[in-house]
């Protein structure tokens, strides 16, 4: 009734308007952050009926009736604005509405749908967002944006892996990674993880992409939002959609470039009172820092030669040095009614807080569509990527260069000595690299060719129909040249024991996808609509490694394998293909109740012939409250919508994994001595300890989510919450078994892996006047992953580090969980402390710690006003333990500020006893025998003790920020610059982990891997800062 | 709607041609990588590459460590010094358990199961097969025997008990021993088998030696048992070893990733195993002329000998082991001004790594027969040509001189004991000198006799109350395999092991 009332009585102010006279009124829409013009922006006179849209630059004329003295601008996606009419020329500019979530976002097979109508979970990132803090690596950039979002930086190293995980786990050692689409095409995202003892930080390949070509990130969670991508896509997936080229809009060449330093962004805090020693004395091969006051005197130096002592703050932080991150892009876009096109290059220079490590990127991206015939699309998308890497060693061996430099000697200085004598072998006074020759000697570069690409035909078969081809291939070269100097003491990136050693990497990698599909949508009565989607995936992976080490090298620095007294090869070949069946039925009804149903059947080439059929379903609904019952509807609440899911998605084997094979022999023990195979000339075969099972089947995985989403004050502030439970079940892995039965593992499907999980999504404007706004978006994800069980008999399963301590899944335990070893216990619960007054260690390990946080929230900030931007993302998490070798080494070795927080030596110079260990002794009685610093810091933290190494992982950052200023489009008016923007920006920029000391928490010593939160000596993270600016002609 | 139709077909029918081609366009999982059966010849190579290899690996550290013949040092928490004070933690020991069972044995039931028609294959597998499980049985005590080696059918396999596992093991190198002399066999190993070439006399004659040694292990539980087999077995005339160059010993060769692991343990953890003061002083206390070749002097060049304890701070101011253990040398050493020898490239490179990894020595076969003539035959003076000839056997490896091997016979080769205690004292500890480098059985000889006499690491540090008596067992298989219970402690003794 009330809305009759109010068309009746715009019915009625039409007509009165309509007998005053007119007069014409031109100008021109442009977008207040860039400056482009405008078309399809709605302009009405207000108050009257009189009305027209811009044209494609942005331009438009109307007749205004004589009682409208204003006009009401609108665009989908911009705050609706009004403007008096002065003159009969009005020019304004539109602000973004970030309030107004991207109603259109991109599902799964590219298809553009409303996101109200979905019954599942998406996020999307934009090309703003993504770029704020100027990472290198674009899985970096997501970091905090999304809810149910985990990334994960192995360390801040230029071209260090990342790993993302999306809703948590649901396989136990398969990838966990969620599958990475760009423009419809699945690319490679391999490659991210790092050995523990050998080789550099290692890049994924998502790192390949350029952030400036990208429009937008889709983010689909969960196997109900990709559901259609099958196998790959069990862990969600990203979409990518790259920019392009718009059709009816002007040729225009958009310039971008960006400047940051890069830096170390948390450095430990040092004692710099008592010098290189044990027990008190001064010792000059020894790697502690237990030796005496530093009071200026005379000592022998490791060469024995005479020196003052003396304290150097700085030792550690001299071996970093200041790093620089260079970003230039050029495009060039445009489009007519019937074709688009968009080029671009952007060129990175990236050079990290170490010496020999940097990242060069160049990426040259074209699209182009056409409308070739009325019914008939055609595109192409490709881009090329030539980057070259040079990183440096990690890890848990003596090449690392901070395998034991974070706690140099407080009286040694690296920069007092030569790093060589005249023949190139070292100086240094401990066994390990010197860290500065390590970086000059031991190299490691890498050079990646890259053509990702797909070519499309769309043909509309009918009005509500089209048929559409999509072809996709992901192809990369990737060639990598390791080198260790005569004389490295390392494992290095050969293991060549000092002679010196090659290492040379050839892969390639070939991905092709292809995909048909049927997509219509129709209204099959006048209330119920229909949209389908049914076709067939072909996927093809092919991947080709050779690897050619040469040692025992001749001629210093000369990086060929001909320099290698002893050559050895060896390569390996993988290929599958899959091709699966699919098909998706929604049904809308009356635009507030919607219901999609998919199947998918997968015909994998990894199982055998008998179970390589398999089908999964998935359903999802959305009933959006508000349209069904308008009067819910006010000024209150503008939107509500519950949307409820279920969903299965098969998983296929590893190729191969289906027989028992013999493997090239060879002998190893962990500690470095190894025999590599052919062995004095001889080749040998031994029966792999891994045993297959023919009958292997797909693991499942099903989830149940439901959703709210509503929506208040005209939009101004919306609640996303979506909570959900994932069971996979029929996982394969390898399942430990005595090696009693020949085996160390059998590859089967075993266990089941739980997850509980919930998100929350709280976005609002506070501010918004035709001037600007600010917007503030808090997201809260919670993710509680449980291992249900492994196979019959099996407590646990390693997932990486050490044989101990590590990273384990146990029955019935959180996923990951850290164990290591623990301190004997008295009966009363308390250390057992021995005679000695110190603690011992127990003969059995333990679980030690959970890596997985509590929960992890991020807050964007978005605050424009006249044209000044500034934008900020605080990244917190709470929990998530952290094993870390680097804390435990500082302590142990008497460098970290609190091991001198009470006087080490007493009145009369002897060495002093200020700690008295907690605990109880074997006889009952609570311990009282005091001890030195040395004892008491080197017993908690002895080498390798896994209890003391554990600290909790919550940090609260500042992980991005920027403040822009876009000059507005009267100054440029005339000059050619379209819009020019310039600004300010950082990443990392603030830390603050109250529960872990002296690093950053965030460190894998695995890189892009499902073991999280250990740490074996790793290099610290970054953090940069710069400026940037944008231009478009 | 006949256009709808159409097209409905037409997708019926792309869809029917992708199934019926499918089956064989997915038929591609064969692994080009990796073949699944393989020649018998090759596993070969890998079972005698892998049983010297843990001979200079784990069971070399472990087992020389408990028995002082080297002492841990580096940073505190550094392994080697861990396990010198008796912290060998279950985890610590999966590595050597999994290479002998899921590599070396799992490889041998390989090879007997493939070579029908084969015996000298079948032959020298089951001679290796009684050499590691009796090396796993004195490690470990009871495992699985009856049961191992079926999965997927037992994946659990009980253990069996150590003394049948012991009976067992003699029946199978008998076995091994009329395979090897079989007169036709359609394959039979050649330098592919890298202890003995291929040379099945020395396989008999190590087979023999090898019953020898484990029958002498019943010197304690079952004496009579012990004097019955063995008077047997040297009365049937069975070949045994008559020179050093019958050792049972794995050759390694000067070339990277090809060398002997005990020295490529000395490169790649620099100055965490150094010699224990226990064995050098005994050594010293005679001038033994083995010295130079097992240890390097310290002071550089001074010709005197330190050897280390698990209590020294770090450092590396002591001898280091020398060529014996790591091969010759290529170039001289390079002391620094104290007259240590730093570990660096220079000094790591200037061996030729290719010393063998001995596992059953010449030297040894001699001190057995000492002991047997002692304990069960004609006493001392039968006992002492054996013992000699055990001395030189060892010195001749060392390479000293006949004149000095003379001298020092001379000054120590009488087994002049007050009682035959003293004198299996005498020849254990000969046998403990000259098993320098020899896994494993130094720590057997101490348990079954008490020789030498040692005082264990010092109770501020030690993790057990007392010296190792077995090993827990390893983690990989008490955490998978429910019939295995893990020890309360490592003063769990073998079967044998019953001496007070």
């Amino acid at each position: 009734m009330k809305k009759l009332l109010q068309f009746l009585f715009l019915m009625f102010v039409i007509a009165i308007n309509a007998i005053a006279q007119d007069r014409a009124v031109t100008g021109t829409v442009t977008a207040r952050e860039d400056g482009l013009p405008l078309p399809g922006v709605s302009i009405r006179a207000t108050g009257s009926t009189a009305g027209t849209t811009t044209d494609a630059n942005g331009r438009f004329s109307l007749l205004v009736p004589s009682g409208s003295t204003s006009l009401t601008f609108s665009y989908i996606g911009y705050v609706q604005q009004v403007a008096s009419i002065t003159s009969n020329s009005v020019n304004i500019s539109l602000v973004a509405d970030q309030t107004m979530l991207s109603e259109v976002v991109v599902t799964a097979g590219g298809i553009k749908r409303n996101k109200d109508d979905l019954g599942y979970s998406i996020s999307t990132v934009s090309s703003e967002e993504l770029v704020v803090g100027r990472a290198s690596n674009p899985v970096n950039s997501l970091a905090g944006k999304v809810a149910g979002v985990r990334v994960s930086s192995a360390n801040g190293q230029v071209g260090s892996s990342s790993g993302i995980f999306i809703r948590g786990f649901t396989t136990f050692t398969g990838s966990n990674q969620p599958l990475f689409v760009v423009d419809g095409v699945p690319i490679d995202n391999g490659g991210g993880f790092n050995a523990l003892q050998t080789g550099v930080s290692n890049s994924n390949r998502a790192i390949d992409l350029n952030q400036e070509d990208i429009e937008s990130m889709s983010i689909l969670k969960g196997p109900a939002a990709a559901a259609l991508y099958g196998s790959r896509a069990a862990n969600g997936a990203i979409l990518i959609t790259t920019k392009k080229g718009k059709a009816g809009t002007k040729n225009s060449v958009e310039f971008n470039s960006s400047l940051n330093l890069v830096e170390v962004n948390r450095y430990p805090e040092y004692q710099n009172m008592y010098a290189q020693g044990t027990l008190g004395n001064f010792n000059s091969g020894s790697i502690t820092s237990w030796g005496p006051e530093i009071k200026g005197q005379s000592v022998t130096n490791f060469r024995g030669e005479s020196e003052t002592l003396t304290a150097y703050p700085d030792n550690v932080t001299d071996i970093f040095k200041q790093g620089s991150n260079i970003q230039n892009n050029l495009s060039f876009q445009g489009g007519t009614d019937k074709s688009t096109y968009r080029l671009s290059y952007g060129n990175l220079q990236e050079r990290g807080f170490l010496e020999n490590n940097a990242l060069k990127r160049n990426n040259f991206t074209v699209n182009a569509t056409s409308q070739v015939a009325p019914k008939f699309t055609v595109g192409v998308s490709a881009q090329y990527v030539l980057s070259n890497s040079e990183r440096s060693q990690i890890g848990n061996q003596l090449s690392n260069p901070f395998f034991r430099a974070y706690f140099l000697p407080r009286s040694f200085n690296l920069a007092n000595y030569p790093i060589q004598n005249p023949d190139g072998s070292q100086v240094y006074f401990d066994v390990t690299d010197n860290p500065l020759w390590t970086l000059r000697n031991n190299t490691y570069d890498d050079v990646v060719n890259r053509i990702i690409g797909n070519a499309s035909l769309k043909y509309d078969i009918l009005p509500w129909l089209s048929a559409n081809y999509r072809l996709g291939v992901d192809s990369y070269a990737f060639n990598a040249v390791g080198y260790d100097q005569i004389g490295a003491r390392g494992q290095g990136n050969t293991i060549a024991g000092g002679t010196g050693g090659i290492l040379n990497i050839a892969q390639n990698s070939r991905d092709i996808n292809s995909y048909f599909q049927l997509i219509g949508s129709r209204n099959l009565t006048k209330d119920l609509k229909l949209d389908f989607n049914i076709g067939n995936e072909i996927v093809e992976t092919n991947f080709t490694n050779t690897s050619t080490t040469g040692k025992q090298l001749s001629i210093r620095d000369l990086k060929n394998i001909s320099n290698a007294a002893v050559v050895t090869a060896g390569n390996s070949i993988s290929q599958s293909r899959l091709v699966g069946l699919f098909g998706d039925l929604t049904f809308g009804y009356k635009r507030f109740a919607n219901i999609s149903f998919t199947g998918r059947n997968d015909f994998s080439s990894t199982f055998g012939a008998d179970n390589n059929s398999y089908f999964y379903p998935s359903v999802a609904g959305s009933f959006i409250a508000t349209e069904a019952l308008p009067t819910l509807k006010g000024n209150i609440l503008s939107f509500l919508k519950l949307s409820a899911n279920y969903a299965k998605v098969g998983k296929e084997a590893g190729a191969y994994a289906t027989n028992t094979f013999f493997n090239q022999a060879g002998a190893a023990d962990g500690f470095g001595p190894s025999i590599v195979f052919p062995f004095n000339n001889l080749n040998g075969r031994t029966f792999s300890n891994l045993q297959a099972d023919p009958n292997l089947r797909p693991e499942f995985t099903t989830s149940k989510e439901i959703g709210v989403e509503a929506r208040f004050l005209k939009d101004r502030l919306s609640i996303e919450a979506a909570a959900y439970n994932t069971l996979s079940t029929d996982l394969i892995f390898a399942v430990p078994v005595g090696p009693s039965t020949g085996f160390t593992t059998q590859n089967k499907n075993a266990g089941s892996l739980k997850q509980k999980g919930f998100e929350l999504l709280v976005s609002g404007t506070p501010v918004k006047t035709q001037n600007g706004f600010w917007s503030v978006s808090v997201n809260y994800t919670k993710i509680t992953p449980t291992v249900e069980a492994l196979a019959p008999g099996v407590p646990f399963i390693q997932l990486g580090g050490f044989t101990t301590p590590g990273t384990r899944l146990y029955a019935g335990e959180p996923y990951g969980i850290l164990f290591g070893s623990v301190f004997n216990r008295a009966p009363d619960g308390k250390f057992l402390i021995g005679a000695n007054g110190l603690r011992s260690i127990s003969p059995t390990t333990a679980a030690i710690g959970n890596t997985n946080p509590d929960w992890t929230a991020g807050v964007t900030n978005n605050i424009n006003f006249k044209g000044v931007n500034v934008n900020f993302l605080l990244d917190i998490r709470k929990g998530g333990d952290v094993y870390s070798r680097n804390i435990g080494d500082i302590y142990r070795t008497g460098v970290a500020k609190e091991t001198a927080e009470f006087p080490r030596f007493d009145a009369s110079g002897a060495v002093a006893k200020p700690y008295v260990l907690d605990g109880t002794l074997a006889n009952g009685q609570p311990n009282t025998t005091a001890v030195t610093a040395q004892e008491y810091w080197s017993n908690i933290y002895a080498f390798g003790t896994g209890e003391s190494y554990v600290f909790d992982g919550s940090w609260f950052r500042l992980r991005e920020a920027s403040i822009s200023y876009t000059i507005p489009a009267s100054v440029l008016q005339k000059t050619p610059i379209g819009k020019l923007e310039v600004g300010l920006n950082g990443r990392n920029l603030y830390l603050h982990a109250p529960n872990f000391p002296h690093f950053d928490p965030e460190t894998n010593a695995s890189g892009a891997s499902n073991s999280q939160g250990f740490e074996a000596n790793g290099l610290p993270q970054s953090r940069n800062f710069g400026f940037f600016l944008r231009a478009t002609l | 709607m006949k256009k709808l139709q159409n097209i409905i077909l037409g997708t019926a029918a792309i869809v029917l041609l992708t199934v019926t081609s499918c089956e064989k366009y997915l038929d591609i999982n064969t692994n080009p990588n990796a073949p699944t059966s393989a020649p018998i010849q090759q596993v070969l190579t890998n079972v005698t590459v892998n049983v010297g290899f843990a001979g200079g690996s784990d069971m070399h550290r472990f087992t020389s460590l408990i028995i002082q013949q080297f002492a841990g040092q580096n940073a505190p928490g550094t392994q080697s010094r861990e396990y010198a004070r008796y912290q060998i933690q279950p985890t610590d020991v999966n590595n050597l358990y999994s290479t002998l069972f899921a590599t070396q044995l799992q490889d041998i039931e390989y090879i007997l199961k493939n070579s029908e028609g084969s015996p000298h294959y079948s032959g020298i597998a089951k001679i290796l097969k009684a050499h590691i499980y009796s090396q796993a049985v004195d490690m470990w005590g009871d495992l699985p025997y009856t049961e191992a080696f079926k999965a997927p059918e037992i994946n659990q396999p009980k253990l069996d008990k150590a003394e049948e596992i012991y009976k067992t093991i003699i029946t199978v190198i008998n076995e091994g021993i009329t395979e090897v002399k079989a007169t036709t066999s359609a394959l039979s190993p050649s330098a592919n088998e890298t202890i003995f070439k291929g040379d099945r006399v020395k396989w008999e004659k190590f087979a023999n030696t090898l019953k020898l040694r484990l029958f002498l292990r019943y010197s304690a539980k079952d004496p009579a048992f012990a004097k019955a087999q063995l008077d047997a077995l040297i009365a049937s005339n069975a070949p045994f070893m008559t020179s050093i160059a019958d050792n049972f010993q794995m050759d390694f060769v000067d070339a990277t990733a090809s060398q002997n692991p005990i020295h490529q343990f000395e490169n790649t953890r620099s100055d965490q195993f150094f010699p224990n003061k226990f064995l050098v002083d005994l050594m010293n206390s005679t001038s033994d002329p083995r010295r130079p070749t097992y240890f390097t002097d310290f002071p550089f060049g001074s010709g005197t000998y330190k050897g280390a304890t698990p209590l020294d701070a770090q450092s590396f101011a002591f001898s280091r082991m020398h060529t014996y253990l790591r091969g010759e040398l290529k170039r001289p050493l390079v002391p620094d001004a104290q007259g240590r020898i730093p570990s660096n490239p220079a000094n790591n490179t200037a061996y030729t790594g290719a010393a063998p990894i001995r596992l059953l020595t010449f030297a040894e076969y001699n001190f057995i027969r000492a002991e047997h003539a002692l304990r069960y035959g004609a006493g001392a003076a039968a006992a002492m040509p054996f013992y000699q000839a055990g001395i030189r056997a060892s010195m001749t490896m060392a390479g000293v001189s006949a004149a000095n091997q003379d001298a020092y016979i001379l000054a120590n080769g009488l087994l002049n004991g007050l009682n035959l205690e003293a004198n299996v004292a005498k020849i254990i500890t000969q046998k403990y000198i000259a098993n320098y480098g020899v896994a494993l059985e130094p720590w057997n000889d101490w348990r079954r006799t008490g020789y030498p006499v040692l005082v264990p690491v010092d109770a501020s540090i030690a993790a057990e109350k007392a010296i190792p008596r077995s090993l827990f067992y390893p983690e990989s298989e008490v955490a998978s395999n429910p019939n295995f219970i893990q020890k309360p402690n490592q003063l769990v003794r073998i079967f044998w092991d019953t001496r007070p």
